[in-house]
C-alpha cells in the first residue's frame, strides 16, 4: 500500500470509529438502524446496499442507493462524480500542458481540488445515505450562539520542530450580521506563537439562526495572522480574503440529510520576515473541501428541547500550507503540492458545554483538544 | 477496538511524516561496497561504485575531488588490476599510492572519453589510496560552471543541450539539480549517462522528485549521493536531497555543518524542490510554510552565497532571506507556458577571492 493510500485509510478508520463511538445515539435511535431501517424501501438488505457503496461503490458512486431502491439519489450522486472526475481530469491535462504555468495554474489548481473534492463527498454521501437513519445520525443546532468561547492544548509531532504542544485560546461572536474570531496558539515557552484574527460576514443563502434551517450560505471571511518561531529566527504575516461555504446535501435526497459539504476559497498575501536578513513578500490559494455530519440533537417534538448530545463532525482536506500542521509530505513523484487533511468532531453535552477533538496530518500530525463554551443570544 | 483504532491511526500517521529517513541511509551507503575481498571506501561518498571484483574497479565520480581507500591485502587472485573513473574533470589525474604514500606506478589505458580515466596497476596486496583531482583544485582563481535540472522525458533531445553547453570553453563542470529522468529507472539513468557521453566536461547531480519514480531508487547506484558538500578553487558547493518538498531533519545538521565551512568563502547551493516558488498559488516548494522559514533562516545564518533550484521548467531570479536565487529548469520537460522561456542553461563564473559570482542564461531553443 503506497504512503498516500495508508493515510487516507488511517483517516478513514478514525472517522468510521468516531461515528461509532457510543453516546452519540439515544439508544432507541440505535434500535431503529437495527430494525426498521435494515431493510431498504423496496426490501433490499441494507447491508448490503452499505457493502456495495463502500467497495464496487468507490469507481462508481451511488451504486448503494440504487441497490436500496433510491436510483434518483443514486444518479444524481453519480452525476456528482462524473463532474468531479471530468473537473480533475481537465485541471489535470492543463496543468501538465501548461507546465503548471503561474497564468493559469490559479483555476486549473482550484479545479483539480473541486473535482477532488467532489469526488470525495459523492462518495461519502453514498455510504452515509445507506447507512444512516431516515432521520440522519443528527441535527443542527436550534440557534446559532452569540458566542462561543473554544479553549484547550494542541499535541503535536513535526520532525523538523522541538514544539511538542501549544496552548490555544479563541473565540467567535456573532453579532449584528457580523461575526469575529480571534484566536492565539502558543507554546508555553512563547518560542512557537500564531495570532489569528478572523471576521466575516454571510454574503449568500441564510442568516443568522435562519441558516440551521436553510440548506446552504456562503461567508465572506477576511483575516489577519501572524506566526513567529523565536527559536529559529523567522516569522510570517499574512492577510487572506476568502469565501466560504456549507451545503446541506439533504438538497440532493432526504436519504442524505444531516450530512453537509463544506467549501472555501480564497487568496492569502504573505510577508515573511526573519532575524538580520531581508524579508520577502509571497501568495499562497486557500482552498478546503470537505464532508461531514451532524450528530445527535434529537429533538423532542413535543417541548421542542433537543435530547442528549449535539455536534458534528467533518473531514477535510485544507490546501494552506502556513497552520500549525502545514502541507502534508509525501513520497514519490507528487511532493509538494498537497496541503492537509483535518477531521474535527465537536459536541455539546447541554445547551452550554461541549468539547471539541480535532486532527489533522500534514507535515506535522496534531491532535487538539478543546473546551467550548456556547452562550445563546439574548444571554 | 474501536477504542483503539483512533490512537492506532495517530500512530501509523505519525510513523509516516519522515517520507525521507531511507534515502539518509542511502546516502551514508554510497561510495562502500566490498566484493572478492576487494573493499572500496569512497571519501564522503563523493563517488558511486558502479563495479567492484578482483580485477577491477568502477567509480562515477560526483564531485571533480575524489579520494578513496582501496583495501587489496584480502584480494581473490592475482594479476592486473585495472580502476576506471567516470564523469571526471577532462584535466583531472588519478594517482594511487601506498600506505606510506608512495605513489605507484600506473600504466594508462586509452580512453575515448574526456571524463574518463582509465588504468592498470599491478598491485600489492595491501591498502591503496587513490585520488583524483586537478592540479588546480585549491587554487584561488576564477572559473565557471553551469548549472541546469528537469530533463525528465527530453532525454532524446538532451544533446542539443549538451552540444551548446560545449560551446561553453571556459566551463569546468556542469551542476544538475535534480529530475535526470521522468520515472527514476535504471534504464533511464544509465541513458542519460551515456547521452552524456558527448559533454566534454563532467555533471555533478543530486535527485529531484522524478528520480523517486523507482521505489529500489537506482539513483544512488548511478550517480552517488543526493546530498554532499565538496570544494573546487576555494568555493564551496553543496548539494540538498529536497526531492521530497522537505529536507530531511539529519539534512538541518549536516546543511549547519557545511555552511559553517563555507564561512568565509563562496558557497552555492544545489538542490532540486525549492524552499520558495515565487507563484506561491502554484506552490511547487517546500510542503510548510514553516519549513520554508527554517531553512531559508539557516542559509541567511550560514552566509551562503547563492543557491540554484529546478523543479519549475522555466527561469526564475529572486532572492529570498538576502540570498539570491536562481531556479533553473530549462533541461527540456514540459515547459512553463506563456512565459517565454524555452530550453536554457546557466552560466555562472565565480570569483573565489572577492567571494563573489556573476550568472547569465544560455537559451537552446
Amino acid at each position: 500500500m503506497s504512503s498516500r493510500n495508508l493515510h487516507v485509510s488511517a483517516l478513514a478508520s478514525l472517522t468510521l470509529a468516531l461515528l461509532r463511538s457510543p453516546g452519540l445515539h439515544a439508544e432507541s435511535e440505535s434500535a431503529k438502524i437495527s430494525s426498521a431501517h435494515a431493510t431498504s424501501p423496496c426490501g433490499t438488505n441494507r447491508a448490503l446496499g452499505v457493502a456495495v457503496a463502500v467497495v464496487p461503490g468507490v469507481v462508481v458512486h451511488g451504486l448503494g442507493h440504487f441497490v436500496t431502491c433510491e436510483p434518483a439519489i443514486g444518479r444524481r450522486l453519480l452525476f456528482l462524480q462524473g463532474v468531479g472526475v471530468t473537473t480533475t481530469v481537465l485541471s489535470g491535462v492543463g496543468l501538465a500542458l501548461s507546465g503548471a504555468s503561474r497564468y493559469v495554474v490559479a483555476p486549473l489548481a482550484l479545479g483539480a481540488i473541486g473535482g477532488v473534492g467532489l469526488f470525495a463527498i459523492s462518495y461519502l454521501a453514498d455510504v452515509y445515505g445507506v447507512l444512516s437513519p431516515s432521520t440522519g445520525i443528527g441535527s443542527p443546532a436550534r440557534h446559532t450562539p452569540a458566542l462561543v468561547l473554544q479553549s484547550g492544548v494542541r499535541l503535536l509531532h513535526d520532525p523538523l520542530f522541538p514544539t511538542s504542544f501549544l496552548l490555544s485560546q479563541g473565540f467567535l461572536l456573532d453579532a449584528a450580521g457580523f461575526w469575529l474570531a480571534p484566536r492565539i496558539d502558543a507554546s508555553p515557552d512563547g518560542r512557537h506563537r500564531r495570532y489569528a484574527l478572523a471576521a466575516g460576514h454571510p454574503l449568500f443563502g441564510a442568516h443568522g439562526d435562519r441558516r440551521l434551517h436553510r440548506p446552504w450560505w456562503v461567508d465572506l471571511r477576511v483575516a489577519l495572522r501572524d506566526f513567529a518561531e523565536s527559536r529559529e529566527g523567522f516569522g510570517m504575516t499574512s492577510a487572506e480574503v476568502a469565501l466560504v461555504s456549507r451545503v446541506d446535501l439533504e438538497l440532493l435526497g432526504h436519504t442524505l440529510r444531516g450530512s453537509f459539504g463544506l467549501a472555501e476559497l480564497g487568496y492569502s498575501r504573505e510577508w515573511h520576515r526573519f532575524d538580520g536578513a531581508p524579508g520577502f513578500t509571497w501568495d499562497a490559494l486557500l482552498a478546503r473541501v470537505g464532508f461531514g455530519t451532524y450528530l445527535g440533537g434529537a429533538v423532542d417534538p413535543a417541548s421542542g428541547a433537543v435530547h442528549g448530545v449535539q455536534g458534528e463532525t467533518f473531514f477535510a482536506y485544507d490546501h494552506r500550507r502556513d497552520t500549525v500542521a502545514g502541507g502534508m509530505r509525501v513520497s514519490g513523484i507528487p511532493a509538494g503540492y498537497l496541503g492537509f487533511l483535518e477531521q474535527r468532531t465537536e459536541l455539546y453535552f447541554g445547551p452550554r458545554f461541549g468539547a471539541a477533538l480535532e486532527l489533522q496530518y500534514g507535515s506535522a500530525a496534531v491532535v487538539s483538544g478543546y473546551f467550548l463554551m456556547r452562550l445563546p443570544k439574548g444571554s | 477496538m474501536t477504542t483503539h483504532t483512533p490512537l492506532l491511526s495517530v500512530l501509523l500517521l505519525t510513523a509516516c511524516l519522515n517520507v525521507t529517513e531511507e534515502r539518509i541511509a542511502r546516502d551514508l551507503s554510497v561510495g562502500e561496497r566490498e566484493s572478492a575481498g576487494v573493499r572500496v571506501h569512497v571519501e564522503d561518498g563523493r563517488a558511486a561504485v558502479r563495479a567492484l571484483d578482483e580485477n577491477q574497479l568502477e567509480l562515477w565520480a560526483n564531485a571533480p575531488f575524489v579520494a578513496a581507500e582501496l583495501d587489496l591485502s584480502a584480494r581473490e587472485g592475482s594479476g592486473p588490476f585495472r580502476i576506471r573513473v567516470r564523469n571526471a574533470l577532462p584535466d583531472a589525474e588519478l594517482e594511487l599510492a601506498d600506505s606510506d604514500g608512495t605513489p605507484l606506478s600506473l600504466r594508462e589505458v586509452p580512453t575515448t572519453f574526456a571524463t574518463e580515466r582509465r588504468v592498470e596497476l599491478d598491485p600489492p596486496n595491501a591498502r591503496l589510496h587513490l585520488a583524483l583531482r586537478t592540479r588546480d583544485q585549491d587554487a584561488r582563481t576564477p572559473f565557471q560552471f553551469l548549472a541546469f535540472a528537469d530533463v525528465q522525458d527530453a532525454m532524446p533531445q538532451v544533446g542539443d543541450i549538451f552540444a551548446r553547453m560545449n560551446q561553453e570553453a571556459d566551463a569546468r563542470f556542469v551542476m544538475m539539480a535534480g529530475d535526470i529522468s521522468e520515472r527514476g529507472r535504471a534504464e533511464e539513468l544509465e541513458r542519460f549517462q551515456r547521452e552524456q557521453l558527448a559533454l566534454r566536461i563532467p555533471i555533478f547531480v543530486t535527485l529531484g522528485n522524478h528520480e523517486l519514480g523507482t521505489a529500489s531508487l537506482p539513483y544512488y547506484e548511478y550517480f552517488g549521493r543526493g546530498s554532499q558538500s565538496f570544494t573546487f578553487h576555494d568555493a564551496r558547493f553543496t548539494f540538498l536531497d529536497s526531492a521530497s518538498a522537505t529536507l530531511d531533519p539529519t539534512l538541518y545538521d549536516w546543511l549547519d555543518d557545511w555552511l559553517d565551512a563555507g564561512r568565509g568563502h563562496a558557497h552555492f547551493l544545489f538542490m532540486h524542490v525549492p524552499p520558495v516558488d515565487p507563484s506561491g498559488i502554484r506552490n511547487g516548494c517546500f510542503s510548510s510554510r514553516a519549513e520554508t522559514g527554517k531553512f531559508l533562516a539557516h542559509l541567511s545564518r550560514g552566509e551562503l552565497t547563492a543557491a540554484f533550484y529546478g523543479h519549475v521548467h522555466s527561469y526564475y531570479s529572486f532572492e529570498h532571506a538576502g540570498i539570491p536565487a536562481f531556479i533553473s529548469g530549462g533541461g527540456g520537460a514540459i515547459p512553463e507556458r506563456f512565459d517565454g522561456i524555452g530550453r536554457h542553461f546557466l552560466v555562472v563564473d565565480v570569483d573565489p577571492v572577492e567571494k563573489s559570482f556573476h550568472s547569465r542564461i544560455v537559451r537552446v531553443d
